[in-house]
C-alpha cells in the first residue's frame, strides 16, 4: 500500500519530473508533441480515455501515434517492386521522392507531397519502373513464339499467305465490356492470287462491284450483319467461296454481251477498223476483197496504228499515247 | 529449422505451378514471384501465402511444365495496332514508355509510334439556371492519342503481349486494338468445282455456247437458282440484238 501510494503520488507529479527509473515517460520516443486542446496535465492519466465528449465506446480506442515515414528506413539499393508490386495510389510516406505537383500560390511553388490530392489523383507508373516491366518480361517469356524467320520480307509473305483479315478489339472502362464494333471482320486479297481466268477475272470485278479497287488490284469484303465475330468471319469466307465459284461459271445469257458492257476497249470490229480499212482501201485503188483486206490487217503499219488506238481508249489522254498516235497516223497515211 | 525450410521449398514451386496454370491471374503471380525476391527477409513472412494458396489444391514437390504447346497452328499477324486514348498526355507517354520497353523485353519487332492529333470537343451552355441567355459557360474535352504499332508478330506472342499491356492500363485510358492476320487462300477455292473448261465470250463462239448451255444447265440445280436470280437483276443490262 505504501508501494500504490508512492507510485500514485510520482504519476500525479506529471510533467514536473519525467525520468522514472530512466524512462522518459511522457514522450518514450523522443518524437515532438504536437500541442492539443486537451490539458497537458492528465495526458499521462487519462491516456485511454481522450476527452471527446464521450460520443460512444468507440473513443475508448487509444489513437496510435504515427510512426516515421517509411522513407526514412529506405536503402538506396533497396528492392523497388516489393514497395511497390501492383497499381497502388500514392503513398506520399512510401515514395522518396521530393516530388511537388498543384498550382503553386502567388510567388510560392507547387504544393509538397504531403496531404497533396493532385498526386492520389493522377495514375502513377510507380509499379512499372524498368526493372520491375524487365522481370514481368521474363516471367512472360515462356509463353511467347518466335516469327517464323523464312518470312522476312512482305513480299513473301503476300506470295505464301495472301489472304489479309482485320479486326478490331476494344478496351475501356465502362459498365460493360462489350463493343458492338468488335465484331466487323475485313476481309482483303489481290485477285492476282487467286485462279482465275480471263472471263472469270472480269465476271467477279462485275460481281463485287464497289468493293474491287483496280489500282490495287484489292478486293475488300467487309462483313458486320451478324452479331458474332466468328460468325462474320465465316460469312466473309463464304462470300468468297460463292463469288469464286460462280465467276466461273458461264451463264447462257453471257453471250449476248455487247461492245457497251465491255471492260476494255478492242480494236477488232470496231468503228475504228472499218475507217481505217475503207480509207486505205480507197487510197490504194487496187480492187477490193477479202484479200485486199487482211493484206491490209498484215501490214506493220495498220498494227502500229491499232496498238496506239487501244492504247489511247484503255489508258486515256496523255503526252506519249498521243504522240504516238500521231505517228502512227503519219506512217499510215503517208504524211 | 527443417520444418521451416521445407515449408518455403514448397511455397516456391507453388509460385510456378501459379504461373503456369492460370495465366489470366497474371499479377497474382507477379505479386508471389515480387515476394520471393525478398532475400534476406525471414521465412515467416512467405508464411502468410499458403493461406490463401491452400484452398486451391496440394502441393506438389516436382516442377510442373508451366507452358502448354498445342498442335494447332498459330495465327500470323501481319500488323497489330494499339491504339490508346486518354485525357492526358502525360499519363500516355509513360505508357508508351512502358509498352516500348515491353516490346523490346519480349522481342517483338515495333513498327511505327506516332501521335495522331488530339481530338478537342466543346460544348457551350446557359451559366445560369432561369434566364440570362447572354451569360454562357464552355467546357472542353481533349482526348489524346497514341499509336504503337507492331509488325510481324504471332498469335501466341501477340496474346501474351496484349494481357501485358492491358492488365497495366491505367484509369482513365482507353485502348483499341486493330489485329491484321494473314491466312493461305482457302483450299476449296484454289479450282472451281464446275468441270467444264469455260468458254470464250466472243460471239463468233456462240454455236460453241449453245451446245455446251444445256449441259450447264443440267449441272446447275436449284440451290444456284437463287444467285443466278441475283446475277440476272444485277447483271449486263439485256439491251437489243448487237
Amino acid at each position: 500500500m505504501a508501494v500504490h501510494t508512492l507510485k500514485k503520488s510520482i504519476l500525479s507529479l506529471g510533467r514536473i519530473d519525467c525520468h522514472i527509473y530512466g524512462v522518459n515517460v511522457r514522450n518514450p520516443l523522443n518524437r515532438a508533441t504536437y500541442a492539443t486542446a486537451l490539458s497537458t496535465n492528465n495526458s499521462s492519466q487519462n491516456k485511454g480515455f481522450p476527452d471527446r465528449g464521450n460520443r460512444g465506446p468507440f473513443n475508448r480506442r487509444s489513437r496510435r501515434e504515427a510512426g516515421d515515414p517509411r522513407t526514412d528506413r529506405m536503402p538506396v539499393d533497396q528492392d523497388w517492386p516489393t514497395v511497390y508490386p501492383t497499381a497502388t495510389p500514392f503513398r506520399q510516406g512510401s515514395v522518396p521522392l521530393p516530388v511537388r505537383m498543384g498550382f503553386p500560390v502567388k510567388k510560392g511553388v507547387p504544393p509538397e507531397k504531403k496531404g497533396n490530392l493532385e498526386l492520389i489523383k493522377i495514375p502513377n507508373f510507380l509499379h512499372l519502373t524498368p526493372l520491375a516491366i524487365k522481370k514481368h518480361c521474363e516471367a512472360l517469356k515462356p509463353f511467347c513464339t518466335e516469327w517464323p524467320s523464312a518470312l522476312d520480307t512482305g513480299a513473301k509473305c503476300d506470295e505464301h499467305f495472301p489472304v489479309k483479315v482485320e479486326s478490331k478489339d476494344y478496351v475501356s472502362a465502362g459498365t460493360s465490356l462489350r463493343n458492338p464494333s468488335a465484331r466487323i471482320v475485313h476481309l482483303r486479297l489481290k485477285l492476282s492470287c487467286l485462279n482465275l481466268d480471263d472471263h472469270a477475272r472480269k465476271k467477279m470485278v462485275k460481281l463485287v462491284g464497289e468493293r474491287y479497287c483496280k489500282d490495287t488490284d484489292t478486293l475488300a469484303i467487309t462483313t458486320d450483319s451478324c452479331p458474332v465475330r466468328q460468325q462474320n468471319y465465316d460469312y466473309a469466307m463464304y462470300l468468297l467461296t460463292v463469288l469464286y465459284h460462280e465467276s466461273w461459271k458461264m451463264e447462257a445469257w453471257e453471250s449476248e454481251k455487247t461492245v457497251a458492257d465491255m471492260e476494255e476497249y478492242s480494236w477488232e470490229d470496231s468503228p475504228s477498223q472499218k475507217n481505217i480499212m475503207s480509207t486505205l482501201v480507197r487510197m490504194q485503188v487496187a480492187g477490193e476483197g477479202e484479200a485486199v483486206r487482211e493484206e491490209l490487217l498484215g501490214r506493220p503499219e495498220v498494227q502500229e496504228y491499232r496498238d496506239s488506238v487501244t492504247r489511247l481508249k484503255n489508258e486515256g489522254e496523255s503526252e506519249s499515247s498521243m504522240h504516238q498516235y500521231r505517228d502512227a497516223v503519219k506512217k499510215l497515211l503517208n504524211l | 529449422m527443417a520444418a521451416p525450410v521445407v515449408i518455403g521449398r514448397n511455397i516456391r514451386t507453388f509460385g510456378r505451378i501459379f504461373v503456369g496454370v492460370s495465366q489470366s491471374s497474371l499479377q497474382g503471380s507477379i505479386g508471389l514471384n515480387a515476394c520471393r525476391y525478398h532475400g534476406r527477409s525471414t521465412l515467416f513472412r512467405p508464411l502468410q501465402l499458403p493461406a490463401a494458396c491452400l484452398h486451391t489444391g496440394t502441393f506438389s514437390s516436382s516442377l510442373p511444365s508451366s507452358v502448354i504447346v498445342t498442335e494447332e497452328p498459330d495465327t500470323l499477324y501481319q500488323k497489330v495496332s494499339v491504339l490508346v486514348k486518354g485525357h492526358d498526355k502525360a499519363v500516355l507517354d509513360s505508357y508508351e514508355f512502358f509498352a516500348i520497353l515491353a516490346a523490346k523485353e519480349l522481342g517483338v519487332t515495333l513498327g511505327k509510334v506516332f501521335e495522331p492529333p488530339k481530338n478537342i470537343e466543346r460544348l457551350t451552355l446557359l451559366k445560369s439556371v432561369h434566364i440570362f441567355k447572354k451569360h454562357r459557360v464552355q467546357y472542353e474535352m481533349r482526348t489524346h492519342y497514341r499509336c504503337i504499332e507492331l509488325s510481324r508478330v504471332t498469335g501466341s506472342t501477340a496474346q501474351v503481349y496484349l494481357e501485358y499491356i492491358q492488365r497495366n492500363l491505367p484509369e482513365g485510358v482507353a485502348m483499341e486494338v486493330t489485329k491484321t492476320s494473314m491466312e493461305k487462300v482457302p483450299e476449296h477455292i484454289l479450282e472451281p468445282m464446275w468441270n467444264d473448261p469455260p468458254t470464250e465470250e466472243k460471239p463468233s463462239h456462240i454455236h460453241k455456247l449453245l451446245i455446251s448451255a444445256p449441259n450447264q444447265d443440267d449441272r446447275t440445280s436449284s440451290p444456284e437458282t437463287g444467285p443466278e436470280n441475283m446475277l440476272v437483276d444485277n447483271g449486263q443490262p439485256e439491251q437489243g440484238a448487237a
